[in-house]
């Protein structure tokens, strides 16, 4: 199965062909998959070293003089500790930089809490202007790719190491959150891979008697309002669920941005460090493995 | 672009203008942007804009940068006299699309440094960034040091402002930078000092760096002294970041001959 990153990776090499596009990296190009754009493009393609935050006020010189600069790294350092380069030399300065943080969320895996950015949509959702994108499958990873290069604006960029089955079959629209299964009992809102156990959960639960409408946000932000509240209306319930802290995430994106009063979980990463072990041992352990969903959704309807 | 007769007024008006607007401001960092003034005149006197780009990673230098951009013809008087107040394009720390001479947003120390670094990769102009002893404290200032040798970016040199001063002291008693010249040159950087409150020195070393044939990138060591000009701001920490009383600032401008230039240039101060 191919994941998030390898989707970017493709979708850079397309985007690659418009001579403004540069890439700068520090130190990570094989493992956010930016290499493929670096062989054949070794004129646009600069590496920083073990340095974030000279990469991204790097980005952030050359997008000034006219180019469209995506910067990669992992999530968990970048926007980690380049979150100040991000908000002044990219964001207040509104140049065209896509930091891409790949490698986020728990299942990163055995590199443990070090590594499993869970702070990164907070992060980069607080600041004005910046575009948050969350893709959900290598697919919908390429696409976005192309679209944040071709928007030309302060973008982050989330992708996962791990690969997941692919599940969206329409081509993603900027801005717009997709819903990839109908549903009467209530709504499940999700963002990134996790897309694909949710969407088990939702088959299993049917088998049950109970009707998921699941909504895919590959955009976080600007977030779509009206997607989930016609939803969480006509369901009377929302539940939210992502690899990510339920401080500032898409749980915390929908409550700000529900139009009316809708009851609504938010599951995530609660006041905790991920931890070494396996994505799927992480995973079931903060409950958001495809039994964790299951036992969420049952809970909420009860 | 107002017509200054030499180099020497052009960094006593910038001094004078920098203290008057801090004034009307109410706040701001007085101390640096005196002892830059000449620096400041050394870019800007008499050279054509069009050949280099200036990046100003020490941003709380602004009043001095906008004086000199008032000198130069880009601010108006009326925005002079507006600097960190609500609407103004002066903001307290300059701001990327407020005036066409502002490349980059800067305040937080050390983003000048890699913000030029990538402006010098993306353009074949100079690109002059501007910084100071005390940013050196910062390590994204030394990852931009070392990844512009890396990359090779001979069109970019860096102004370091060198006057031994920060807020909570001397920078020497705080966190010593030293030896900076050793330092850059160890990181493979083209290196001259310069005392830094003399304009044609600085301007002389200055544009032998600018067309040095070195494939390195360049730094110039400006050794300036802080608040220099006003006998009671000189090399005292307290004046890096406050305003001026109305009495402070009558005896600051006598010392520094104001109302001769007031004289000299009519209309020309606030």
């Amino acid at each position: 199965m191919k994941s998030t990153r390898d989707g970017f990776g493709e979708g850079l090499l397309e985007a690659g062909k418009n001579k403004n596009v540069w890439v700068v990296t520090a130190n990570l190009g094989e493992s956010t998959r930016a290499n493929a754009f670096a062989k054949k493009y070794p004129k646009r393609f600069i590496d920083v070293g073990v340095a974030e935050q000279n990469m991204i006020g790097i980005a952030a010189g050359l997008a000034s003089t006219g180019k469209t600069v995506v910067a990669t790294s992992f999530a968990a350092f970048s926007p980690g500790r380049s979150f100040d380069q991000i908000r002044v030399s990219v964001a207040l300065n509104k140049l065209p930089v896509i930091i891409v943080g790949s490698h986020a969320g728990l299942t990163v895996g055995e590199d443990g809490a070090t590594h499993q950015a869970l702070e990164d949509l907070a992060l980069m959702r607080s600041l004005p202007g910046m575009t948050v994108l969350s893709p959900a499958d290598f697919q919908e990873a390429r696409e976005l790719t192309k679209l944040a290069i071709k928007k030309n604006a302060p973008c982050y960029l989330r992708l996962s190491r791990q690969g997941f089955a692919d599940c969206v079959k329409e081509k993603p629209v900027l801005g717009k959150a997709a819903i990839i299964r109908k549903g009467k009992h209530i709504t499940l809102c999700v963002t990134g891979p996790l897309l694909a156990h949710v969407l088990e959960a939702a088959e299993l639960l049917a088998k049950q008697g109970i009707s998921c409408e699941v909504i895919n946000y590959s955009t976080i932000k600007p977030f779509d309002s009206t997607t989930v509240t016609k939803s969480g209306k006509k369901t009377g319930k929302i539940i939210s669920f992502e690899e990510h802290q339920t401080a500032g995430g898409l749980g915390s994106a929908i409550a700000e941005h529900l139009t009316i009063p809708i009851p609504l979980k938010i599951v995530g990463v609660t006041n905790r460090f991920g931890t070494s072990g396996t994505a799927s041992e992480l995973l079931k352990k903060f409950g958001l493995d495809v039994a964790g969903i299951v036992q969420e959704v049952i809970h909420a309807l009860q | 672009m107002k017509h200054i007769q030499s180099i020497q007024d052009f960094a006593k008006l910038v001094r004078i203008l920098s203290l008057q607007s801090i004034h009307l401001a109410g706040s701001g960092h007085p101390g640096g942007s005196l002892d830059a003034a000449e620096v400041f005149a050394a870019i800007y006197y008499a050279r054509s804009k069009e050949k280099i780009e200036v990046v100003l990673s020490a941003g709380h230098l602004a009043p001095a940068w906008y004086a000199s951009l008032y000198l130069t013809g880009e601010v108006t008087r009326h925005q002079m006299r507006s600097l960190r107040k609500l609407g103004s394009k002066l903001q307290g720390h300059p701001e990327r699309g407020t005036l066409p001479s502002i490349l980059n947003t800067s305040g937080p120390l050390g983003q000048g440094a890699s913000f030029g670094v990538g402006r010098a990769l993306g353009t074949k102009k100079t690109v002059l960034v501007i910084t100071s002893d005390g940013e050196h404290q910062e390590g994204q200032t030394w990852e931009a040091i070392m990844s512009a040798a890396q990359f090779g970016c001979s069109n970019l040199v860096f102004l370091v402002l060198h006057n031994n001063m920060q807020i909570d002291g001397h920078v020497t008693n705080i966190m010593n930078v030293e030896s900076l010249a050793e330092k850059y040159a160890a990181f493979h950087w083209e290196v001259q000092s310069v005392e830094g409150n003399k304009p044609l020195l600085v301007q002389k070393k200055l544009q032998k760096l600018i067309t040095s044939q070195s494939k390195k990138p360049r730094v110039l060591i400006c050794h300036t002294l802080a608040g220099k000009g006003v006998s009671f701001m000189e090399n005292n920490p307290l004046w890096h970041g406050k305003s001026l009383s109305d009495k402070e600032l009558q005896c600051a401008l006598g010392e520094l001959s104001a109302q001769k230039m007031k004289e000299n240039y009519p209309g020309v101060l606030l």
